[in-house]
């Protein structure tokens, strides 16, 4: 074969190769799926990093996990650590975010599917519940106030209590209306918070002059509260399987059990505790 | 007579390039006319319960050069691309495809444990609580990894065994084929598609994906005809060809209603009542006979198509198909395809040494109206060398931007080729091997 053929043949091959590998498209997978928003996607990644750092992973090891909702509740020594609640108070707007861009109207009204809506209330109640447990321990520092433990190792929520050294102080009191005297003024805005975050209860020292006596979470992002949100969570996974409903509804029947113990021991240290009228 | 020869190659290469170039322009016109193609012919997604694997018949060789094929359409896969091809048949053909595998790439990993996964799904099913049954637990696990593995993977196989002739013979001075084809086609595809926020934690972002299953089976069978008529004033041959099929078609889909995890977990439904209408065995398939539910019709398309060639230098190809067609109660898409195609090597007279090169682009009226020339075009190019009693080819294109890719060798009767070929979705390796007579 001629020298010319084999050069003229090269560089229409070459030329020929060069034209086509110029214009091939990679192929990307949609960013957002149907269902959700980039507004979405983002504050949940945004969550989920954030409860990482934290050390409070939620997640689901398999399917069967969704009716023990309890595996997903820490041990509350988590929640006395140096937890920044700037973090919680983030979450819980981040979490709101994803709602409202789920609740919104869509072609399928809501947007959102069943499922989502109903793990993003479920989230935004054991946020809330960490948050308040959170506050009650790393308020009492450096002295230890509150105990916070499991009833039982296969409890799912917590025991509230006050250290052995609290409680001496309590029984020393003369008048139970200087009860809440023996807490300082940070551990009884924790209680006052507390109390907002899981129930939205109103809760006041007895005696008019002891401060604080407004809640400090009575504001944005702080919407709603933790009870609000399990029920919300339980509606709607009784429309995505019944089974699961049922195993949010025994975890909030043993929170019900929590939010009264903590009405009682808060009343016992001289609160008021009261229901806002709305509920 | 150096002149003359010069002239005369000339002469040839102007008019190939007129005829290219006027070929061009018509695609180009079309490719980026901003008219909707629903204006120019009907376009409807076919019916998802009947036709939702919605893949047209693909030849191997076309494949490996971006599915640019309507202008060529010199073999036997003329049936598909172009009736109107058959006409350049000179003498009788038969061709018989005992092999024609297309697989996507994912396809040979999944497929091993796919009776693991029905496996599973039975189990699932059998339980009246298939969340809380710790005997289920690996069961729920394995699928949940299936599912996540299934999200990056699209599981697809199109196989197809078809058997085509042609008989070329004069009527006067028009050169006339009439051909029979015959296949067995079965197209499926699985894959996840995903739904909902895109959690970190994996079983959470699934509970709302759905798995799609689309499995379908055709037997077709048909003939076409073409006439070849050569135009006296140009040097020109034009052809013009129908060919015509009865289709019957099996298919079973959940495209119209996903099957997601949800309906796993909820066998008896949401009503939790077992034998109402929700149950899953009554909205999907029963784990134990899964292929009871499949839907069966029967249907015909008729495709018409005319090529224009320029000597053996350039063609012009347009394709109409469906040009009638329904399938059930469902009417076939009709599209349009117009292609041109040039080979260079024949443009000196005593050709390229042994060689043939095909340079091809093609747009159809369903891209017609948006994106840009690649996303609207195919282009194709072919290399063949031809030594005796053997031709080597090699084959890439841009399959509306994504990348083509193939391979063939014909040894006597034989022909094996293959192709890699992309498209916005996944990508394929078709392998077929041709017994031509």
């Amino acid at each position: 074969m001629p020298m010319k053929d084999i050069i003229h043949k090269s560089c229409l091959l070459l030329s020929l190769m060069l034209f086509f590998s110029s214009g091939c498209y990679e192929r990307e997978d949609p960013v957002v799926a149907s269902g959700s928003t980039l507004e979405a996607d983002n504050a949940i990644k945004e969550v989920e990093a954030k409860l990482e750092a934290m050390g409070l992973s939620l997640s689901f090891e398999e399917p069967g996990d969704l009716i023990l909702p309890e595996k997903l509740i820490p041990d509350p020594s988590v929640l006395a650590d140096e937890i920044n609640q700037k973090d919680f108070e983030e979450i819980i707007g981040q979490l709101n975010i994803v709602l409202t861009e789920l609740e919104q109207e869509g072609p399928n009204s809501p947007l959102g599917s069943v499922s989502d809506m109903a793990l993003v209330h479920l989230y935004l109640g054991l946020v809330y519940v960490f948050d308040a447990m959170s506050r009650l321990q790393i308020s009492d520092d450096p002295a230890e106030t509150f105990i916070i433990e499991r009833y039982t190792p296969d409890e799912p929520w917590y025991n509230v209590g006050v250290s052995p050294a609290t409680k001496a102080e309590l029984d020393a009191v003369q008048d139970p209306l200087d009860y809440p005297l023996v807490f300082t003024p940070k551990e009884r805005q924790a209680i006052i918070d507390a109390t907002d975050l899981i129930d939205d209860a109103i809760v006041r020292p007895r005696a008019p002059e002891i401060e604080p006596r407004l809640s400090s979470v009575d504001r944005p992002p702080y919407s709603k509260y933790a009870i609000w949100h399990f029920q919300k969570a339980a509606s709607l996974f009784g429309q995505y399987k019944p089974d699961v409903k049922d195993a949010l509804d025994d975890l909030n029947e043993s929170l019900d059990d929590m939010r009264s113990e903590i009405q009682a021991r808060s009343e016992s240290w001289g609160f008021t505790y009261t229901l806002p009228p709305w509920r | 007579m150096h002149i003359k020869v010069f002239l005369l190659k000339l002469f040839c290469l102007k008019k190939a390039c007129m005829s290219v170039a006027a070929s061009l322009i018509l695609i180009w016109f079309f490719a980026e006319s901003s008219l909707p193609a629903s204006k120019l012919f009907e376009t409807k997604i076919l019916s998802k319960k009947l036709g939702g694997a919605n893949l047209p018949y693909r030849g191997v060789r076309p494949m490996g050069m971006g599915n640019v094929f309507a202008a060529i359409s010199d073999d036997l896969d003329a049936f598909y691309y172009n009736p109107a091809g058959i006409a350049a048949a000179r003498k009788l053909r038969i061709s018989l495809q005992p092999i024609r595998f297309i697989p996507t790439q994912d396809f040979y990993d999944e497929l091993k444990e796919l009776d693991q996964l029905v496996d599973d799904i039975e189990a699932i099913n059998e339980s009246p609580k298939p969340l809380e049954d710790p005997d289920l637990e690996d069961e729920r696990r394995r699928l949940t990894q299936r599912m996540k593995r299934l999200i990056d993977d699209d599981l697809g196989l199109d196989v197809a065994s078809p058997l085509r002739f042609v008989v070329p013979f004069h009527v006067g001075d028009y050169a006339v084929a009439i051909g029979g084809i015959a296949h067995a086609w079965s197209a499926s595809q699985l894959y996840v598609q995903r739904r909902g926020l895109d959690w970190n934690d994996f079983v959470k972002d699934i509970l709302d994906d759905d798995l799609i299953y689309d499995i379908m089976a055709e037997v077709s069978y048909g003939g076409a005809a073409a006439i070849e008529v050569p135009a006296t004033t140009l040097p020109l041959e034009v052809s013009f060809g129908l060919a015509a099929r009865r289709i019957h078609r099996w298919q079973m889909t959940d495209r119209d209603d996903p099957l997601g995890i949800e309906e796993l977990i909820n066998p008896y439904g949401k009503d939790g009542i077992e034998g109402t209408a929700d149950d899953f065995k009554e909205r999907y398939f029963d784990p134990e006979d899964p292929l009871a539910i499949v839907s069966e019709a029967r249907g015909y398309s008729i495709d018409a198509g005319t090529i224009s060639w320029f000597r053996e230098i350039a063609s012009l190809g347009l394709a109409f198909r469906n040009v009638f067609g329904k399938i059930g109660d469902e009417k076939l898409p009709r599209g349009l395809e117009v292609s041109t195609a040039l080979n260079p090597a024949r443009l000196r007279k005593q050709g390229l040494q042994n060689l043939d090169i095909i340079l091809a682009a093609s747009s159809n009226n369903e891209t017609w109206g948006s994106g840009n020339i690649v996303d609207r075009a195919r282009f194709g190019v072919e290399v063949v060398w031809n030594l005796p009693s053997l031709a080597i080819s090699g084959r890439a294109g841009s399959n509306y931007g994504y990348m083509t890719l193939g391979a063939g060798i014909q040894l006597a009767f034989l022909d094996f080729d293959y192709a890699f070929y992309s498209d916005k979705d996944v990508d394929w390796h078709a392998f077929s091997l041709n017994l031509t007579f």
